[in-house]
């Protein structure tokens, strides 16, 4: 299957105005990045809108949904985003991964009542219980990072 | 990033957010963290705070949205504030 056929791309920012929740997170180098989601991101480097240097994109699904995209360059996560009144989470979710050729197995989270597409989950990584996992509770101390200072 | 960021959230005791508006124009103006202990080797602060971060939130990756208890508003639609203390911070050198 030649899986890039199925283009997504960037969409202008008042395409979508409902608030979006996070879906999925998944570990994925800046190269990976680049060649799985081949379209224009942002630059986020304002401390006020991201908790590290990020990139972010609204984008369209060639089938019609739209996922909001950020990504931290620190921590190599990438976060998806789906409109909040999204109906079918799980569907949605199948859609990216069939026009995102970015393995199942790179998930380190995903939304409770979602379910990762069948076909492409790494039952290795899950047999082991390594980074596949739902929701964790969440600690309240956190800290938000900047880019290291250059040195001459 | 702005290099004043670590002592604005020191004399303040607020760390402040505010939406992305370049990407998608559904964002409310929210603080945004991950959660964890300041790397060394990151510029950047760590922070404690009693306020309970958004429900749904990716577990790494916690935000505080405007009109959720706890979180102040600076400016309506625009700008957010959560007390905190900083528990650790890394300058710039």
């Amino acid at each position: 299957m030649i899986r890039n056929e199925r283009a997504m791309r960037r969409a202008k920012p008042h395409e979508l105005m409902d608030p979006a929740v996070p879906v999925i997170t998944a570990h994925v180098s800046q190269a990976e990045l680049t060649k799985w989601l081949p379209i224009p991101f942002d630059s986020i480097d304002d401390p006020l809108q991201a908790p590290e240097p990020s990139l972010g994109a609204l984008a369209q699904l060639e089938a019609g949904g739209y996922v909001v995209l950020t990504y931290g360059k620190e921590s190599e996560q990438l976060i998806v985003e789906f409109p909040v009144n999204t109906r079918n989470r799980t569907a949605l979710l199948a859609q990216f991964f069939h026009e995102v050729p970015m393995p199942v197995s790179r998930v380190l989270w995903h939304q409770k009542g979602t379910r990762l597409p069948h076909r492409t989950v790494d039952r290795a990584t899950v047999a082991k219980g390594g980074k596949h996992k739902s929701v964790q509770p969440v600690k309240r101390s956190a800290l938000r990072a900047q880019a290291p200072a250059k040195r001459k | 990033m702005d290099p004043s960021e670590n002592e604005k959230v020191a004399s303040s005791g607020q760390v402040w957010g505010r939406q992305r508006r370049n990407i998608f124009a559904g964002y409310r103006p929210a603080v945004k963290a991950w959660t964890g202990p300041l790397p060394d080797e990151i510029t950047g602060f760590e922070f404690f705070t009693d306020v309970p971060p958004d429900p749904g939130q990716a577990p790494a990756w916690p935000q505080w949205s405007e009109g959720r208890f706890g979180v102040i508003v600076l400016d309506p639609g625009g700008l957010v504030a959560i007390s905190v203390i900083l528990t650790k911070r890394h300058d710039p050198q």
